[in-house]
């Protein structure tokens, strides 16, 4: 049995209009697994909100500086406030992807030791679609949805009810271990976007995959 | 396998009309989609509307299915109520012991056992389910915080 974490995927930045791949695992040659029906996972995968210049990406709001102070303060509205505790819920970086000191109260959050420089700000958000897919490329390329679930079913629902894998799969030499997303739409409207890099290139402290395999 | 969830492709949500019974959900079954409806449903669900709040306890949902040739809709589940959703938070609507379920229609129960007694009910491309609402409040598509989902309903290929 092996746990696959965070780190042993390969990370891109999905496309948020549509169901799109945004990390993988190949699996190595020689080697096989099997992926167990009802086996309990964790996939969390941020959503990115800029700050540039005092103007935020679309999914922040009610941006007040407070330049005296060295303080910006900002509302997340589709930031996950269900989290468990053992999860990190949202990280504050600048452009050097340096954390900064961020508190959350509900949906809002305050960064100190601002002084007007570019923020990045990875969080939780609500109703996303996370799904974990087995694609095999041969003469034909298959994908198989082996999971789906949204967002918040992993970090606010009841223990009892986190997601478990729904299909079990086998999973041969050099074929792939999806992890695709999809935003929150209303009326086809995305309302955020799923990017677990930092500004510099680094993966998100947010970010969190917890996946066993046999 | 995937359940019945606000996110799917497909789906409309719409402001209410106050006081009357209207539809707040649209699904269209995409081309190529199937979607299966049991007999019996577990459902999650929290709602908004436009005054910031939930809906209230005494507000009357149901579902309802329409065909392409069909003119009006038709029942799909009995109607019920906001009152459990609203006294339970979502994490406590995810305790198995707590959650609700929906049953299906009456009548199209009654169609379904003298078709043989099949486990439910087979949309196909361009079928809609539409989930209506009768409240004096108006629903708001765009609170973030809007969640609906239908475990026992299975969405096949919707993508």
């Amino acid at each position: 049995m092996i746990t696959l974490r965070e780190t042993d995927f390969s990370w891109r930045v999905p496309d948020h209009r549509l169901l799109d791949v945004a990390a993988f695992y190949e699996i190595p040659e020689d080697i096989s697994f099997t992926v167990n029906i009802g086996t309990q996972y964790t996939i969390i995968v941020p959503a990115k909100g800029e700050i540039k210049n005092g103007q935020g990406t679309s999914d922040i709001t009610d941006i007040q500086i407070d330049e005296q102070n060295e303080r910006i303060t900002f509302k997340l509205p589709y930031l996950c406030t269900l989290t468990l505790p053992n999860y990190k819920l949202i990280e504050v970086s600048d452009s050097n992807g340096n954390e900064m000191n961020a508190t959350v109260e509900g949906k809002t959050v305050t960064v100190s030791g601002y002084t007007g420089q570019d923020l990045t700000i990875h969080y939780i958000p609500v109703n996303g679609e996370i799904q974990l897919t087995h694609e095999t490329r041969g003469e034909v390329k298959t994908v198989v949805t082996i999971s789906r679930a949204a967002t918040q079913e992993f970090v606010g629902f009841d223990v009892k009810s986190f997601p478990r894998i729904q299909k079990g799969a086998f999973l041969s030499p050099r074929t792939h271990l999806n992890i695709a997303v999809k935003p929150f739409m209303i009326n086809r409207v995305p309302k955020y976007k799923f990017d677990p890099f930092k500004a510099d290139g680094s993966l998100s402290k947010v970010t969190y995959v917890e996946l066993r395999l046999y | 396998m995937p359940s019945f969830y606000l996110n799917l492709t497909g789906i409309e949500l719409k402001q209410n009309v106050p006081g009357v019974e209207t539809p707040i959900l649209i699904y269209t079954v995409p081309a190529g989609g199937t979607v299966l409806f049991p007999k019996i449903t577990r459902i999650l669900m929290k709602l908004y509307c436009t005054d910031g709040n939930e809906f209230d306890k005494g507000d009357v949902f149901q579902f309802y299915y329409k065909t392409p040739a069909m003119k009006n809709e038709k029942p799909l589940t009995e109607h019920f109520t906001y009152h459990m959703f609203q006294i339970l938070s979502l994490k406590d609507q995810t305790d198995s012991a707590k959650t609700q379920t929906i049953s299906m229609d009456r009548e199209l129960l009654q169609r379904i056992y003298s078709m043989g007694g099949e486990e439910g009910v087979r949309f196909t491309k361009d079928r809609q389910i539409i989930l209506k609402v009768l409240s004096s409040k108006t629903f708001d598509p765009n609170n973030p915080d809007n969640y609906l989902e239908l475990k026992d309903v299975e969405v096949i290929s919707s993508e």
